[in-house]
């Protein structure tokens, strides 16, 4: 299970390393070009979301505003702010005058470089001119997302939510894995649908009897029932791990048992070495998934600002009769910050473990 | 290729000394669930009661602002299933969906991740961490974006076909289009499958397609004859938990139609009916008998698709 | 289903009369009532001799299923809780804010499990349809509390079976909001702000407001609608919206057409009145053939259905609570000159401006009725919580002061809020929001029918009401 890693550009030895170095850039090039063009196609709704975010909200609702974050160039005249506008005049020079007043056959304008010369009327329609916008990133949206939600506390609280809930699942997945996985007793299949069981029940249906559940317990107001629940394995990470469980040799084990090592050992020294790729996954998607988590906080910490998760202070913004798309989009770029740079870190450690990993066959 | 019955007992020692066989498994049995044990005692502990619960209420009529009112009425909820219009539309709607989405994003996710797999490709880090933004951003946030962005007249999505000069649909609006404009949201939930595909994709043993190719094979025989029996496990995986998904689909469908199923029930999933009757009506009971019908479908489809994993999925450590 | 545990007889059309009789009795009444509200029962607890120290009783406050969760509103919210514990040391109230899509399935989870809040609202009357049932009998708390300046027949209203479950707090009444930079720029007077006034000669009615409508509704090359060279797939200013009325057909109906219900008088067949058509057939034309109303796709381009806000709207028929929501959040206002004005005359020959009233209620589930009460009372007067909720007294002295605060809010902008008091006096009755056997599944199918005509042109509105009205026959006999 070795992969070998051939270095970019080292020539071979023997004929033509020239060539074989242009023939290998070619491909890579071409290669990169395609993943570069569908990644940029896959990402484009990540590209609004962006821009949206750095937009003022009049922009998002002005007929003939840039795709791009921008704000309307504007000239102060008497106190009032003017915009700017391309204005072609019968002699066939365009001029850029601010809007005073518009009508609909005709308009007022003030021109910038000359406001003594009085009001200019201008015959046309004002509707078919093309504005001034110059690009302008609206820092604002994040810092008002910021403050208004109390962002470093509810940050804190989701750090804190999603990762003791993922030190449960990851350890308590690992060990029924592979108990699934390695040995054989009584009603295991079973048991394994049993698990599936759980997760295909809509939730819907199990949350008043879970509520009262967590209610008798004292649970509710607290981070209980977001994180004791994982440490009991669920079904999502138990069924990968096992799956991948189930790929590893069992030659491997024997060895083990051959040097007179218990189930436990093995399980610590051979199982959780070799299956490094498939437990870092399993660590990643629950945290992410527990990172945005969204309708179980919000139900057992209802009335608890000071310990909701990002997601549920997010939909703060998104309240039925004043929807503030910019701040919503602005909060969920700064609450996606910490997972993507843990993403782009950990993969490494990802791919490293397949790659030392294996048996020499 | 895995071991045969011979490795029951790999100590040298004889299992006579030991108690005999039936000790040996008895031991075995017992180490297995120990080590199954945190499972069984959380499904004590926070499944078993909420589920048995569920399937109680799905004999009553319980609603759940007069939870002492509650009248035991047999399978009557059942019997209404059989005859309620709306939920047979709803089940149209997600096996409908299902059929579009679940072989849509397997493939993608595969393609993707041999994509990202390449050693021909640079920067394969800022790649896989690319394609796998999606599913770091919150939900409702990301529903509210792709919203915007289907639009009819001011979605980027309608902007590009424009430039390219197709016409574009009237994603939200149109019964036929919402279909297939929440199968591309879906396309972005692809990074969990990717991942998976990625670590199925590196543990295949490269000799097997130098094998491969001194036999004379091309990319597609490789990748049908190495690359999809290696990692048929994971794709196993990914399928099922597809299908669970796309069953379950909620939460999208429940943003971009405002929890009422629009237009013209063409987003009325089957959990969003279920969502309705439960905590729009207040139908309780009716809703965990509706539970109840998907769990036997979906548990039924699990079911055969594990017992016909035997034939097509490789195991190469299974007993 | 436990509709038939209901006892079904919601007076709803009992308020808007109610409410008629309020202004009519308190304008008889003169503006001889002091400013500070005296039939109030804070002013009761204060003036209670509790000298003897309590043990604080903790009373909970489940804001959501109305206004009040929007994140302008939160700030304040916590602000008066914080002032009202600190006043006192016999109840520690709590807050708990729960976005408006999960409010009523939360709830409803926490009744179900025997954890519910003590206090809920602001609740109009569709919350209270779903939750009516739970509330608590206030009668013997008001027995002996001064509620002169509220219209009898209004609090009457509110007692359903002997019970006495709200004492309305706000009332809103419905009018036209408009842009009078879009007027300006169209060169159009502005409409008329005084009932039985004409509008350039003409009689204010819905007829003249679709022409007016046309005028003002321009695409982006300055074509009115009443133009040839009209182009509907580009239109920059739409002439009227009626935003946020959530695709209620019953309340699209009687916003155009005055009103009606349901409900033959029998009080089991189903109907659709004929005023009820002309004013729905005047809306859909409206969006499909004349192209002064959004449609649906439109309306997600418009600030996402906060239509007027996004400045392209000239006229917008929307209730008082509206002003919560003109200017939601900092940013720059695209609509930065507006006023009020009143309604038209419609087909049925009245003004209707339909109305919606808010309540704050107890769950009957309270362990601390007592101390619910008493907070109740406090928030449902607090001057703060009732300008940022723009929720209109229903005590006719309070609303001096309550406009005061909303212009102290829109200021440099004079808003002619007298608009506001003359629609109150042209309630819808029945209600739109009355009162229909099995009325969750019936609102529901209501909606759906108004989602349909939104989004759907060339429907023939005819064929479509008689298959709603089969289709309520079948949810109304399934009521039993």
């Amino acid at each position: 299970m070795t992969a070998l890693a051939r270095p970019i550009g080292r020539p071979r030895a023997a004929s033509g390393p020239l060539r074989h170095h242009m023939r290998r850039f070619g491909a890579i090039s071409a290669v990169t070009l395609v993943a570069a063009t569908i990644v940029s196609a896959f990402l484009m709704p990540l590209a609004y979301m962006v821009a949206t975010a750095f937009k003022d909200p009049s922009q998002l609702t002005a007929v003939d505003a840039p795709l791009y974050p921008a704000a309307p160039e504007v000239f102060v005249y008497q106190g009032k702010e003017l915009k700017v506008y391309d204005v072609p005049t019968p002699d066939g020079t365009i001029h850029a005058w601010a809007l005073l007043q518009p009508h609909r056959e005709d308009a007022i304008f003030i021109d910038p470089a000359n406001p003594g010369a009085g009001e200019i009327t201008w015959i046309g329609r004002p509707r078919t001119l093309a504005q001034h916008w110059a690009f302008s990133l609206k820092v604002d949206n994040f810092t008002a997302a910021w403050e208004t939600i109390d962002f470093p506390r509810l940050f804190l609280n989701t750090f804190g939510i999603a990762g003791l809930s993922t030190v449960g699942a990851v350890l308590s997945g690992i060990c029924v894995a592979y108990g699934f996985s390695r040995f054989r007793f009584p009603g295991r299949n079973g048991l394994f649908i049993l698990m599936l069981a759980t997760i295909i029940l809509p939730f819907q249906v199990t949350l008043i009897p879970s509520y009262a559940l967590y209610l008798a317990l004292g649970w509710v107001g607290t981070w209980w029932p977001l994180i004791i629940p994982h440490f009991f394995a669920n079904a999502y990470n138990v069924f990968l791990l096992r799956q991948y469980f189930l790929t590893i040799p069992r030659e491997l084990d024997e060895a083990a048992m051959i040097d007179g090592a218990g189930p436990f050992r093995i399980l610590r020294s051979v199982i959780v070495p070799q299956a490094v790729p498939a437990i870092i996954a399993v660590t990643l998607f629950h945290f992410f998934w527990a990172w945005n988590e969204y309708f179980l906080p919000l139900i057992y910490l209802q009335g608890k600002p000071d310990l909701q998760p990002l997601a549920v202070g997010l939909a703060r913004f998104n309240a039925l009769y004043s929807q503030q798309p910019t701040l919503i989009q602005a909060a969920a770029i700064m609450a996606m910050l910490l997972p993507v740079v843990l993403f782009f870190l950990a993969q490494r450690a990802f791919m490293r473990g397949v790659v030392f990993g294996g048996v020499e066959k | 290729m895995s071991t045969t019955q011979a490795a029951i007992e790999p100590l040298p020692t004889s299992p006579r000394r030991r108690g005999g066989w039936r000790a040996v498994r008895e031991r075995e049995s017992l180490t297995g669930l120990v080590f199954v044990a945190p499972f069984i005692v959380g499904f004590i502990l926070f499944s078993a009661i909420p589920m048995v619960a569920s399937l109680v209420l799905s004999l009553t009529d319980f609603d759940p602002r007069e939870p002492d009112e509650i009248h035991f009425i047999g399978l009557a909820n059942y019997q209404q299933m059989l005859t309620d219009p709306v939920l047979h539309e709803s089940l149209g709607v997600t096996l409908r969906f299902a059929l579009l989405v679940v072989p849509l994003t397997l493939a993608a996710a595969l393609g993707v991740a041999m994509l990202v797999n390449s050693k021909l490709l640079a920067g394969r880090n800022v790649f896989r961490t690319l394609f796998y933004m999606p599913m770091q951003i919150p939900l409702v946030a990301s529903t509210i974006v792709w919203i915007g962005v289907l639009h009819a007249t001011t979605g980027w999505l309608n902007y590009g076909l424009e430039a390219v000069g197709l016409p574009g649909p009237n994603w939200l609006q149109s019964t036929f289009w919402v279909g297939p404009a929440l199968g591309l949201m879906g396309l972005w939930g692809i990074g969990n499958m990717m991942l998976i595909f990625l670590a199925g994709l590196q543990s295949v043993p490269t000799e097997l397609y130098d094998a491969a190719k001194v036999d004379g094979a091309g990319s597609w025989a490789s990748f049908r004859h190495v690359t999809l029996p290696m990692i048929s496990p994971v794709l196993f995986y990914n399928l099922i938990i597809a299908l669970i998904a796309a069953f379950q689909y909620f939460t999208q469908a429940f943003v971009v139609s405002n929890g009422r199923g629009d237009p013209d029930r063409a987003t009325l999933f089957f959990n969003l009916n279920l969502y309705r009757e439960a905590f729009g009506f207040f139908h309780m009971g009716y809703a965990s008998a509706l539970a109840w019908l998907l769990f036997v479908i979906v548990l039924g489809l699990t079911v055969v698709l594990f017992k016909t994993a035997g034939s097509w999925v490789f195991a190469g450590g299974e007993r | 289903m436990n509709d038939n545990q209901r006892t079904g007889e919601w007076p709803w059309m009992r308020i808007p009369v109610a409410l008629a009789a309020v202004v009519l009795v308190g304008a008889a009444c003169g503006s001889g009532a002091s400013p500070t509200p005296s039939g109030t029962p804070a002013a009761t607890a204060t003036e209670a001799p509790s000298a003897t120290p309590c043990t604080p009783v903790e009373i909970e406050w489940y804001v959501g299923l109305g206004t009040g969760e929007n994140e302008e509103q939160i700030p304040q919210e916590e602000a008066v809780v914080a002032a009202f514990n600190d006043s006192q040391d016999c109840i520690d109230l709590k807050l708990t804010v729960v976005d408006n899509t999960e409010a009523a399935d939360t709830l409803a989870t926490r009744i179900a499990a025997n954890d519910a809040p003590d206090i809920i609202g602001p609740i109009g009357i569709r919350a209270l349809q779903s939750f009516g049932d739970q509330l608590l009998d206030l009668g013997p708390y008001i027995a002996d509390v001064d509620l002169s300046e509220i219209d009898q027949s209004l609090i009457d209203a509110y007692n359903v079976g002997g019970k006495q479950i709200g004492i309305p707090m706000a009332v809103y009444p419905s009018f036209i909001y408009y842009n009078k930079s879009l007027f300006d720029e169209a060169e159009l007077a502005y409409p008329p702000h005084e009932v039985g006034a004409q509008y350039e000669g003409q009689d204010w009615t819905w007829a003249t407001v679709r022409e007016l409508a046309m005028k003002l509704t321009v695409d982006t090359n300055g074509n009115d609608a009443t133009s040839a060279s009209f182009d509907p797939a580009n239109i920059d200013v739409y002439g009227l919206d009626a935003q946020f009325t959530e695709n209620d057909a019953r309340a699209w109906s009687t916003v155009f057409g005055g009103s009606g219900s349901v409900l033959a008088a029998d009080g089991t067949t189903a109907q659709w009145p004929d005023n009820w058509r002309t004013g729905l057939q005047y809306f859909y034309d409206g969006i499909w053939k004349d192209h002064f109303v959004p449609n649906q796709t439109a309306v997600q381009a418009l600030a996402a259905g906060n239509t007027f806000q996004s400045g392209r709207i000239a006229m917008d028929v929307v209730h008082q609570w509206y002003t919560c929501c003109v200017y939601p959040g900092e940013g720059t206002p695209a609509v930065t000159d507006w006023d009020i004005a009143v309604l038209p005359v419609g087909p049925d020959g009245n003004i209707t401006s339909k109305l919606h009233a808010d309540t704050i209620g107890i769950l009957d589930s309270t362990e601390n009725p007592d101390q619910a009460f008493e907070a109740l009372g406090f928030l449902s007067q607090s001057p703060e919580l009732i300008t940022t909720w723009g929720a209109m007294p229903a005590i006719e002295s309070q609303r001096a002061a309550f406009f005061e605060g909303l212009d102290e809010r829109f200021a440099p902008l004079e808003i002619d809020w007298n608009v506001s008091t003359l629609m109150l006096a042209y309630p819808d009755n029945p209600s739109h929001e009355a009162f229909m056997p099995n009325f969750l599944e019936a609102d529901s199918a209501n909606k759906d029918l108004g989602s349909k005509l939104w989004t759907t042109p060339g429907l023939d509105l005819d064929a479509e009401l008689d298959a709603q009205v089969e289709l309520l026959q079948g949810i109304f006999d399934s009521a039993n």
